[in-house]
């Protein structure tokens, strides 16, 4: 692929989930006048990684729908296990009856999925306060 | 280890966290959820389930697919896991959560629910 690049100054090589970086050194074997031409390398996601990429969204948006009686939702993955941080106000009776109807919805909706869901009670902070440090949040109530 | 260990196991956390009351320290909590967790693993090991769990995901999911602990009167019992277990997880890992006095007196009654759920249900 890097030799066709090299034709033409003005050819955009494309790799699939390779970093640009591949295309330093390969000019040292070539001739100098390819070696001042500009070589725009564009590193596009893999098929894999859109795939994965949309699974994971597809799962944050199953999360937040099923959870979206909270005021904010979290995921994060550790593992093979993904962790929901539903975020409520208190830990307070209703909030865990929500909870375990929520977690029920879940592992019907994607039987096999191994998660585990955490309470997080504000208490008067903001849920961005609360969620653990690296999770991403999929939901926050209007 | 079997269902008679781990009960004996939870007996201990309790008078552990019990023993910490005088001075109400949030740490009751932490120690309470881990004698909760001990009295599910003495159920689910008195139900023979192949291989109980060995993480808290693990554990989550044995107690949810198991009817007699998650619905009708398990639903009572599910709540207070799952309180002791976040609000123990608070204790430990959010730094601007402290748990009140209330907080500290729910994890008492929280796991004498448990225990009163779970106790009767072993062989």
């Amino acid at each position: 692929m890097f030799a066709d690049a090299f034709q033409s100054p003005s050819t955009v090589a494309v790799e699939y989930g390779r970093p640009a970086r591949r295309a330093r050194g390969i000019g040292d074997a070539v001739s100098a006048d390819v070696q001042t031409a500009q070589i725009f390398v564009l590193t596009l996601p893999s098929p894999a990684t859109v795939a994965d990429d949309y699974d994971v969204s597809v799962l944050n948006g199953l999360v937040a729908d099923v959870f979206k009686s909270f005021d904010a939702v979290f995921v994060a993955d550790e593992g093979e296990t993904l962790h929901v941080f539903a975020i409520a106000a208190d830990h307070d009776d209703d909030a865990y009856e929500r909870m375990a109807r929520a977690e029920d919805q879940l592992a019907a909706r994607r039987p096999g999925l191994m998660f585990e869901v955490h309470l997080r009670a504000t208490r008067g902070r903001l849920p961005t306060v609360v969620a653990p440090a690296g999770s991403r949040q999929v939901h926050a109530r209007r | 280890m079997n269902a008679q260990a781990h009960v004996e196991k939870a007996a201990r956390h309790s008078a552990t966290a019990d023993a910490m009351s005088d001075a109400p320290n949030e740490w009751e909590i932490v120690v309470r959820f881990y004698a909760a967790l001990h009295l599910v693993q003495a159920y689910l090991v008195d139900k023979g389930l192949d291989g109980p769990p060995e993480n808290h995901g693990q554990r989550s999911k044995a107690i949810r697919d198991n009817t007699e602990l998650s619905q009708g009167r398990g639903r009572a019992f599910r709540t207070v896991f799952d309180r002791l277990k976040s609000v123990s997880e608070q204790v430990r890992y959010d730094a601007g959560f402290t748990a009140t006095t209330a907080d500290i007196e729910k994890s008492r009654t929280d796991l004498a629910t448990a225990d009163a759920f779970i106790r009767p249900k072993l062989r």
